[in-house]
């Protein structure tokens, strides 16, 4: 059970309003017009400026709190990164006010950016360094919704923490540091001046997480001394010792670990705005040592252990991801950072890693029910049912967390990418489903990339539909494809146009980061930067990836199967006049619409006629994008995952063949296109095993389940082997939503759009869409009562 | 070849693990509860609906019902092998009444075993001795899901149109045969859930309790088929003002039923 203390903070962080915080921002042009930031190197001017903003915040300390640090000046009060990425005053007042998940900006943030940070870094920033090396077809392809960028508005990031924190303090890296300097060779190595920079600049961020810690101490001791509560006063006691000691030394306490992983993870997401923000991978298994070596001591308990890992949850809590700018201001409404946990898996020798604090966590997971930090589960052959049953009983309360892995999987697909089998069993998941390396590997997502409508281009030899303008390449009037795999061709070829800007942007980008963002202090926590003398952005790390994210795999294959039977098989019409058709969004053809939706093969039924387009667009993909290198000496590799792009590619294309109606969302993952899947998970699940997820970085499948299927005691366990069965076919991922009341509703509205909906009714299960409204009202009522 | 109306994948509640339930159509039965009516009739059915789609009413033509060769069906079921073996499952078959295609059945029900498979029959019991035997002697089923609907035959007769003398002889058969059976109740309120059922039944049970019967699964009312009645044209048989059972009226008998030594279940 949580503390009244840990009810109060989870309570205070539910509530905190997102706000901007200009602190960050003004700290950072404050260093900037330092005269002696001017001649600087330029991964030492990002670990000076790095070190004015640690040594010049403000230090919150909340009332209550055991672990401590907040990147802004309180809870949600959330950083800009005008270096990065300028926001105008008009992105500051949509962000104040769109519908979702506002920040609200105060007079003092309005006037600072008005005065002093929009004049400072106008023609400045990286972003406008990326755009304005952007050719003008990437450019036409990226308005065209091709592909979007995931590098213009915040720093690559895309990497886990490994096991390093828990042996090493800042200290022992510095150590590290000044023997790697030492063994720089000016006689024969042309890099060694530059290494000596990047060194010394990593240097410098070590020592600026330090003073950090230490600046945490002595405010802590001032509000011990201040503190009438003697309970509360040995604990702020306490906890500045922890400070003193951590991040200087190694951990050794569990209080110590979790408060100097926290300074760490402040000092990556204050350092740059990376995505998908940095996490503690293995959390489970790098405190679990600490732990029973405490309660072996006796220096801690269960109970006492909980708190602080309630503590420690509700700080992720407080962190929204930095908000964006232009048009995706108002779009990406409800983004989160994805700090992803992973719990579970295997253990470097190859043995099952599951452990007490596995559960412990599972325990915190269910208990906070917070949206960050994100969870998951490694689940591989050796893990035990009981380890997925426990997980199930939370993702059946409806929160869908923890996801669920794949360990096996993870393993393979980064030993199929050239890492170690040590360093890929020391792996697991970030972001949404993205294996990496853990601690080793700069892992960074460069964008999505629209599949359907790589195909609409193809229908209409490469001219975009929507704007009339040629952007792909002329592969071909449609009336002169006379089988399903000549128009195969001409969209391999079209994929492979578009691929070669996306890659060519991507290098330029890269190229750009190398030169100007450089990341020190994210250096000094993955191996091997320290000893390759080289940042994390410059191919320091052992292992370099770059992705390439692919979306729509379930719209394109139905959109493709239902060609190959009404153009090629059945001849009901030909492709021009299907196109045609899609030119009028089925305007008079709600027949064939019909037919379209209801009476076509369709992705996610296990069945051969739709599916094996899946595998053949599968290919077609990897082909184009796997394996080509980039400008940091890494290589290219595929994903597929949407988070919330299908929406808005979908908004990018008209009608298309799958029955789809102009600019509606597209599939999402690898997952079914919505309500498509009509025969049952099984039927799911052997369709998305037929992609080759070990070729890839991640896969993204989910399911939906209403809370009623959980009844049964007999549920959990036949999930477990849904589980198992689809591990055993190599799928990477999968994601068990157990729907509310309100999900019911909506798919009584669009029936159409929810025909996978399975729920329990009285003896057995039956699809939602196949009850009479009655009983759905009925069901939606029992819901509604299960939840109260 | 078998005429078949449904086969559902990921079925939880047919048994042991995740199976695949073939249902085959046409029923000897007509129980005025009847969940599905399209089980019933024992040809091929169309029926024209109208639906109002994008705006515009369209007319679709429902077919409920498809010859299936034994080759087709064992098609669909080894599609889903990987989950019988993961999670013990295997294939069940129902109806409709199963046994009124008693060669088609028994000849899939071979095929499965061949393949290794735990096989299932939801019978009703409705079948001549010679046919009920011939399906038991087989060995071809591992477990038997056997409805006890009435126990006073002639109150049997009014709610399902048959009388319960051949079921309850079919079902002693069965005892002795050893195969492990469940015993599906269907609890109807005015028919089945009433005093007078409730004792005969609870009486009933004590003569055919035995090693391979001992499991019980009582399944509450649910006014779920309403809608499917008015879609397929039938009229509706029960009262419509009979309300649902919730899993709680239903607690009490399980309690007392367990206390005799059944393992009873509410589904």
């Amino acid at each position: 059970m949580a503390t009244a203390r840990v009810l109060r903070l989870r309570q205070e962080s539910l509530e905190a309003e997102n706000s901007i915080s200009v602190e960050r921002a003004s700290l950072v042009t404050q260093f900037y017009k330092l005269p002696e930031s001017q001649s600087m190197s330029e991964p030492v001017r990002r670990a000076k400026c790095f070190e004015y903003i640690l040594l010049n915040k403000y230090i919150y300390i909340g009332e209550g709190e055991l672990i401590i640090g907040e990147r802004g000046e309180r809870p949600k009060a959330t950083s800009t990164y005008p270096e990065v990425c300028i926001h105008s005053l008009e992105d500051l007042n949509i962000l104040a006010n769109r519908d979702k998940v506002w920040f609200s900006s105060s007079k003092e943030v309005l006037d600072t950016y008005r005065d002093e940070i929009i004049p400072y870094w106008s023609g400045k920033s990286n972003r406008e360094r990326i755009m304005a090396n952007m050719s003008p077809s990437w450019t036409q392809a990226y308005d065209a919704g091709v592909f979007t960028e995931f590098q213009e508005q915040r720093a690559p990031g895309h990497t886990v923490l490994g096991d390093k924190i828990y042996h090493k303090g800042m200290l022992d890296i510095i150590v590290d540091i000044e023997e790697a300097i030492f063994k720089l060779d000016f006689l024969s190595d042309p890099q060694a001046y530059d290494k000596r920079e990047e060194l010394r600049a990593i240097k410098i961020t070590c020592n600026a997480l330090i003073s950090y810690g230490i600046r945490h101490a002595d405010k802590l001791d001032i509000l011990a001394r201040e503190c009438t509560d003697s309970d509360r006063k040995i604990e702020l006691e306490e906890m500045a010792r922890v400070c003193r000691k951590v991040p200087a030394s190694a951990p050794s306490t569990i209080h110590e670990a979790l408060q100097y992983y926290w300074f760490v993870h402040l000092g990556v997401i204050t350092e740059v705005n990376p995505w998908d923000s940095f996490n503690p991978g293995r959390l489970d298994q790098h405190l679990y040592p600490i732990y029973k070596r405490e309660l072996e001591l006796g220096s801690i308990s269960h109970d006492r252990c909980m708190e602080l890992l309630h503590c420690f949850w509700i700080k992720f809590n407080n962190h929204p991801a930095p908000p964006k700018t232009g048009v995706t201001a108002l779009e990406s409404n409800t983004y989160t950072d994805f700090c992803n946990i992973n719990i579970g898996g295997m253990t470097e020798n190859g043995s099952d890693g599951v452990n007490d604090m596995s559960y412990m966590l599972l325990d915190t997971i269910e208990e906070m029910r917070l949206l960050q930090p994100s969870s998951n589960i490694q689940v591989s052959r050796k893990s035990p049912d009981q380890f997925i049953a426990r997980t199930i009983e939370i993702l059946k309360t409806g929160f869908g967390q923890p996801s669920i892995f794949n360990a096996d999987n993870v393993v393979m697909e980064l030993v199929n990418q050239g890492k170690s089998i040590v360093d890929a069993r020391a792996g697991g998941c970030s972001g949404c489903v993205e294996s990496g390396a853990f601690g080793k590997e700069a892992y960074i997502l460069t964008g999505y990339f629209n599949l359907p409508k790589v195909l609409e281009i193809t229908l209409h030899n490469g001219i975009d539909p929507r704007t009339g303008s040629l952007i792909g390449i002329q592969s071909g009037e449609v009336d002169t494809f006379e089988s399903i795999e000549e128009l195969l061709y001409a969209f391999d070829l079209q994929v492979n146009h578009f691929m070669n800007i996306k890659i060519e942007g991507n290098n330029i980008i890269e190229s750009i980061l190398m030169k100007h963002l450089p990341v020190p202090f994210l250096s000094a926590l993955v191996d091997d930067c320290i000893s390759n003398g080289l940042d994390y952005m410059c191919g320091g790390a052992r292992y370099n990836s770059s992705y390439v994210q692919g979306v729509g795999v379930g719209s394109i294959t139905d959109s493709l199967s239902a060609i190959s039977k009404y153009v090629y098989e059945d001849k009901t019409l030909s492709l021009l006049e299907f196109i045609a058709i899609l030119d009028n969004n089925f305007e008079g053809h709600e027949k064939f619409r019909y037919d379209l939706l209801y009476n076509t093969p369709k992705y996610g039924n296990d069945d051969d006629r739709a599916d094996l387009f899946a595998v053949d667009v599968f290919d077609i993909y990897h082909n184009a994008v796997d394996g080509r290198p980039t400008p940091r000496g890494g290589t290219t590799r595929v994903n597929l995952l949407p988070t919330t792009c299908h929406v808005y590619f979908g908004s990018v294309i008209g009608a298309s063949t799958d029955g789809r109606k102009a600019y509606e969302p597209l599939s999402e993952g690898i997952s079914p296109v919505q309500g498509a899947d009509v025969k049952g998970p099984t039927a799911v699940i052997k369709s998305a095993a037929k992609l080759d997820h070990l070729r890839t970085g991640g896969t993204l499948l989910n399911q939906k389940f209403t809370p009623g299927f959980f009844d049964s005691s007999e549920a959990i366990p036949k999930v477990v082997s849904l589980v198992r069965s689809y591990f055993c076919m190599d799928g990477h991922h999968i994601q068990f939503n157990v729907v509310d009341a309100d999900t019911l509703r909506a798919a009584q509205k669009e029936p159409e759009k929810y025909r996978d909906l399975i729920v329990r009714v009285a003896g057995y299960s039956d699809y939602f869409n196949d009850l009479g409204l009655d009983l759905q009202n009925e069901i939606i009522n029992r819901t509604e009562h299960h939840e109260s | 070849m078998a005429l078949v109306f449904d086969i559902k994948h990921f079925a939880v509640h047919d048994g042991d693990g995740v199976r695949t339930t073939i249902f085959f159509k046409g029923c000897p039965l007509r129980c005025v509860w009847c969940h599905n009516p399209e089980s019933l009739c024992s040809v091929v059915e169309q029926f024209n609906t109208v639906k109002v789609f994008d705006g515009v009413d369209l007319d679709i033509v429902k077919t409920v019902g498809e010859e299936l060769s034994t080759d087709k069906l064992m098609e669909e079921i080894m599609k889903d092998a990987i989950f019988y073996n993961q999670s013990g499952g295997g294939v069940t078959v129902s109806g409709g009444e199963p046994l009124m295609q008693v060669d088609a059945l028994l000849e899939l029900l071979f095929r499965c075993k061949k393949q290794g498979l735990h096989t299932a029959v939801d019978t009703s019991g409705y079948a001549s001795e010679e046919v009920f035997r011939r399906v038991v002697d087989s060995n071809l089923v591992d477990l038997f899901l056997f409805d006890i609907k009435l126990v006073d035959s002639t109150a049997h007769k009014n709610a399902t149109s048959r009388g319960n003398t051949l079921i309850f002889n079919n079902l002693n058969y069965l005892a002795s045969s050893g195969i492990r059976t469940v015993l599906r109740v269907p609890m109807i309120p005015q028919y089945s859930f009433t005093d007078s059922n409730i004792k005969l039944l609870i009486e009933f049970l004590a003569t055919i309790k035995s090693t391979n019967i001992a499991e019980i699964t009582l399944l509450p009312y649910h006014n779920i088929a309403n809608h499917k009645y008015a879609q397929l044209g039938y009229h509706t048989l029960i009262d419509s003002s009979i309300q649902p059972l919730s899993k709680g009226a239903l607690e009490p008998l399980q309690a007392e039923l367990s206390a005799l030594g059944w393992s009873v279940s509410i589904g």
